[in-house]
């Protein structure tokens, strides 16, 4: 009887430990969110790069330089975040 | 035949109030389902914690557990020290989360699938963040942009890819946002054309069962994207927020 009893009290402490240490991820980043939260951190570095190039563009009037420069430099930023986020979690 | 993107326009619903930089700004259906959903929100908040029992009744706990959910995120996302910011995300979370559930309704307007909402959103975070940075750390916040244990040949291109990256983060945030709820409606507004379609094309009438079917599943996953979208705003408003408070 006492040995149910423990092992009972051991595999609650257990689900405790297994609740904390699977909570600590929120679940978007497991599985099938993380793919695309990645990926839409890329678009987003491009889309930023476009729009920072297009308001550079419409102060120093310099169209399209500013603009194309921009958005390579956001597919560049977007690519390097992008792997720095799947460093983090992979 | 009703445009595509007919959905999503902005109507005004009353005459023009004022005029903000000589442009007249009237009362629109954006700004209605806006208050909408706030007043929804702060109902259920509010109503639901009125009778203030120990063992709570049903609608109590509903609003119990949208606020323990949002709590225990931001302190594991944003850490302990962010608690002071907790209205802020809750105020985030709850106004996405109601918006986009709204915006199932049809007929109605998904405010969130308009970019300049979540833009706005996500520039007034932005801009939290700077002040808290530049308050909490002072000029020693500009480190951030400093990654750790990078020769230093490469400080400076470091620097500049870390500044646009920070930079962009607003963007991308919205983005995902957008990108999600009007793909979803668009999705949604097909597959009823297609049913359309199908009824009106004589012997493939029968048919029209198909698409009907797949935008029933389509609907039910929209508001499973409905909840998931506005925590992981939330969570990435957090994470973000760490990263002014923590600078780690």
């Amino acid at each position: 009887m006492e040995e149910t009893v423990d092992s009972e009290g051991e595999k609650l402490k257990n689900l405790s430990e297994r609740i904390d240490q699977a909570g600590s991820k929120p679940p978007v980043d497991q599985g099938q969110g993380a793919g695309r939260n990645v990926g839409f951190d890329f678009v987003g570095a491009v889309a930023g790069g476009g729009i920072v190039g297009a308001l550079l563009d419409h102060a120093f009037g310099t169209t399209p330089w500013c603009l194309v420069g921009m958005i390579v430099f956001g597919f560049i930023v977007g690519i390097y975040s992008a792997w720095r986020s799947m460093q983090n979690k992979g | 035949m009703a445009s595509l993107l007919e959905e999503f326009e902005i109507h005004p619903i009353s005459a023009p109030l004022f005029s903000l930089g000589g442009h007249p700004v009237a009362f629109t259906n954006s700004a209605l389902f806006m208050m909408l959903a706030i007043a929804a929100c702060t109902l259920l908040m509010v109503a639901a914690m009125r009778p203030q029992a120990v063992v709570p009744g049903r609608w109590q706990m509903l609003a119990e557990k949208i606020y323990d959910t949002v709590a225990d995120m931001v302190d594991s996302s944003a850490g302990e020290k962010a608690r002071p910011f907790f209205p802020f995300i809750f105020s985030i979370f709850t106004f996405i989360l109601f918006c986009n559930l709204f915006g199932m309704l049809p007929g109605s307007l998904a405010v969130t699938s308009h970019i300049i909402v979540n833009l706005a959103i996500a520039l007034t975070l932005f801009v939290v963040i700077l002040i808290t940075g530049f308050v909490r750390h002072g000029t020693h916040f500009l480190k951030l942009f400093v990654p750790s244990g990078v020769p230093v040949i490469m400080i400076l291109p470091m620097m500049i890819i870390e500044f646009f990256s920070f930079i962009v983060r607003p963007f991308s945030l919205s983005i995902r946002l957008f990108a999600n709820m009007l793909a979803g409606h668009i999705l949604l507004q097909v597959f009823a054309g297609m049913v359309a379609g199908l009824l009106t094309a004589g012997w493939l009438a029968g048919l029209s069962v198909l698409p009907m079917l797949a935008n029933i599943a389509i609907t039910g996953f929209e508001f499973f994207v409905a909840f998931l979208q506005a925590y992981i705003y939330a969570v990435l408003a957090s994470v973000y927020l760490r990263d002014a408070i923590e600078m780690h």
